[in-house]
């Protein structure tokens, strides 16, 4: 497709040269505008159609592709998402089980039906430290230290 | 052609009948969907209301707000309706806690769940209709217990009434009776009108009032002449209208005030009574003795508990506090620490020699005072029949960590302070020495 600067626009009959088509006419013309003369030719269109139909399907191709190898993805996210609400959920209710089940009156009542006695009430039993057994002193060996010191 | 354009217009009329009823569903969702929807977001995001121990008190789980704790400070904690607190913390902290703000208590509820035990043991035994029960931490006022018995679970509130639902711990007055005795004798004291030894005479009744008086008298039996600590000791009637003979009206009805009796509690937020304490103009001698022994004037439960932790805070009052780091803390000084530790010898002496039994415990220096007030029934003179049972006090004796304050209504079996309210304070202490593992004094045996 290269366009051709210097070719003439028909005029309405048809011709390249009408009745206003004289030199100066011609001339004026074949300068302004300027015009692109696209190349229509049937191999070049049939060139193009191949191409963009390639390119085309080329996508199409890579999109099923891409799609059938990430099909999986957005069930597998839903599928996370519900297992994620299901396990704060159940969190919570465990969270809540546990909080119950620590009741301080509960854990009251049970300790003294299984015979918990108070500190306070329990009997308590004093006795007397006994002395700490004498030990020998430790012989500390005769070791003498002689320093000389030289001054200059 | 023309069948083209009927068909067309058949078409364009399913897909406008399509896009009103888009329009219809999309609407519906705003009226009916939605509220559902925030309403559920609304609970979900509203903050837990925890315990100084890390239990959790209200949460909200799955779009519901629910009480792990069952009925444990039921009352003080309350409930919430569909969007909104109705009653308790719920109601009264609704902003912060709907702004997604943790509530932080410095409830214990091991030591919760001790006096709401001691009261579901005590009242219903002395066929009570309804107790409360303060428990404060001394030096700090933080409240570790609130109990109010009948129990109230807030996960089915919708079963209670109005009157259980009340926590009456802070907002139900009564007449402390004898308790105040101890107060007013440290008032005494720290005005120099008396001392422990100053012996006054004492027979069973006393005419008080000049014209326009009434006879006093005593209750339990005691020796005609008694000393200021004979007098707590068998709390004598007779005996406080001698101590506060000269105590000025202006300067006694001060110290109560400064006690917290007839103000408001410096609790922030919180519902809370103030209790009663008559005018000055209404005082007379009648009334200044009445009020030495508790009658005449009235008060919660926590205004009890704050007033005996002055006592045991060495004269130092410090309003009591439930939230942390709410502020608005009150301290004064109400009477000198020696008179303070002065008085709570005199209050140890009341249980060791009085009522050990009711009382103490074997080998730890509790300290307190009974109590037994008449109420004022309908036509607002006092019954004969109807009681409230009191009992303040704190222990270790020495150096005071805990005090706490009790008080049943109308008992019909065993309704006298010493019979009821102090077992019950007993029974709390033993709890709390038990948990901390005192050792026993040897001294005390």
């Amino acid at each position: 497709m290269r366009p051709s600067l210097h070719r003439a626009r028909p005029n309405r009959e048809g011709h390249p040269d009408g009745p206003r088509s004289g030199p100066l006419f011609g001339s004026l013309r074949r300068a302004w505008p300027p015009t692109l003369a696209v190349d229509t030719s049937l191999p070049t269109w049939r060139g193009r159609a191949v191409r963009y139909v390639a390119i085309y399907l080329l996508m199409v191709v890579t999109l099923v592709i891409v799609r059938g190898a990430t099909q999986h993805i957005r069930p597998d996210l839903r599928a996370a998402q519900v297992r994620e609400a299901e396990l704060t959920t159940q969190r919570d209710t465990l969270v809540l089980e546990l909080q119950a089940l620590e009741n301080p009156q509960r854990l009251r009542s049970w300790a003294f039906a299984n015979g918990m006695r108070r500190f306070t009430d329990a009997d308590k039993v004093t006795q007397a430290i006994p002395p700490v057994p004498s030990v020998p002193a430790p012989v500390v060996p005769e070791h003498n230290l002689e320093v000389r010191t030289q001054w200059r | 052609m023309e069948v083209k354009i009927r068909n067309r217009s058949a078409l364009m009329r399913v897909l406008a009948l399509g896009l009103f009823l888009t329009l219809v569903w999309a609407y519906a969702q705003l009226e009916w969907g939605v509220p559902q929807t925030v309403r559920s977001s609304v609970v979900q995001a509203r903050g837990p209301i925890v315990a100084s121990d890390g239990k959790v008190l209200a949460t909200s789980v799955n779009g519901k707000r629910v009480y792990p704790q069952g009925s444990i400070a039921g009352q003080l904690v309350g409930m919430m309706g569909t969007t909104d607190g109705l009653e308790g913390l719920e109601a009264a902290y609704n902003g912060p806690l709907s702004a997604g703000k943790p509530l932080k208590l410095t409830l214990d509820t091991q030591v919760q769940a001790s006096a709401e035990a001691a009261l579901a043991k005590a009242v219903p035994e002395h066929q009570g209709e309804y107790g409360t029960v303060v428990v404060l931490e001394t030096r700090t006022g933080r409240v570790l217990a609130a109990a109010t018995y009948p129990p109230f679970d807030p996960n089915v509130w919708r079963r209670y009434d109005q009157a259980t639902r009340r926590n009456r711990a802070f907002v139900d007055n009564f007449e402390p009776g004898s308790t105040v005795k101890a107060l007013v004798v440290a008032a005494a004291m720290n005005e120099g009108l008396t001392t422990p030894e100053t012996v006054y005479d004492t027979p069973m009744r006393r005419f008080v009032g000049g014209r326009w008086g009434s006879t006093i008298g005593d209750v339990v039996p005691h020796p005609s002449s008694l000393s200021t600590q004979g007098i707590l000791r068998y709390s004598s009637n007779v005996g406080m209208s001698h101590v506060v003979e000269h105590f000025p009206m202006e300067s006694m009805r001060e110290y109560l005030q400064q006690y917290g009796f007839g103000r408001e509690v410096s609790m922030p937020v919180i519902p809370t009574a103030s209790g009663q304490l008559q005018p000055l103009p209404r005082w007379n001698e009648l009334v200044r003795a009445t009020n030495a022994f508790g009658q005449g004037i009235s008060s919660t439960t926590l205004q009890l508990a704050a007033a005996f932790n002055t006592l045991a805070n060495d004269g130092q009052y410090i309003s009591p506090r439930l939230v942390e780091g709410a502020g608005g803390v009150e301290r004064r000084e109400v009477v000198q620490p020696e008179v303070a530790r002065t008085t709570r010898r005199l209050l140890q002496t009341v249980i060791t020699e009085g009522i050990p039994t009711k009382a103490g415990i074997k080998g730890y220096n509790l300290a307190g005072k009974t109590g037994t007030a008449q109420t004022v029934d309908a036509r607002g003179r006092y019954s004969a029949t109807v009681f409230d049972s009191v009992f303040a006090g704190f222990f270790p004796a020495e150096s005071p960590r805990v005090t706490i304050a009790v008080m049943v209504h109308a008992a019909k079996v065993e309704y006298h302070g010493s019979q009821l309210a102090a077992p019950i304070f007993k029974e709390i202490s033993a709890d709390v020495l038990s948990g901390w593992a005192a050792a026993p004094q040897r001294d005390s045996d």
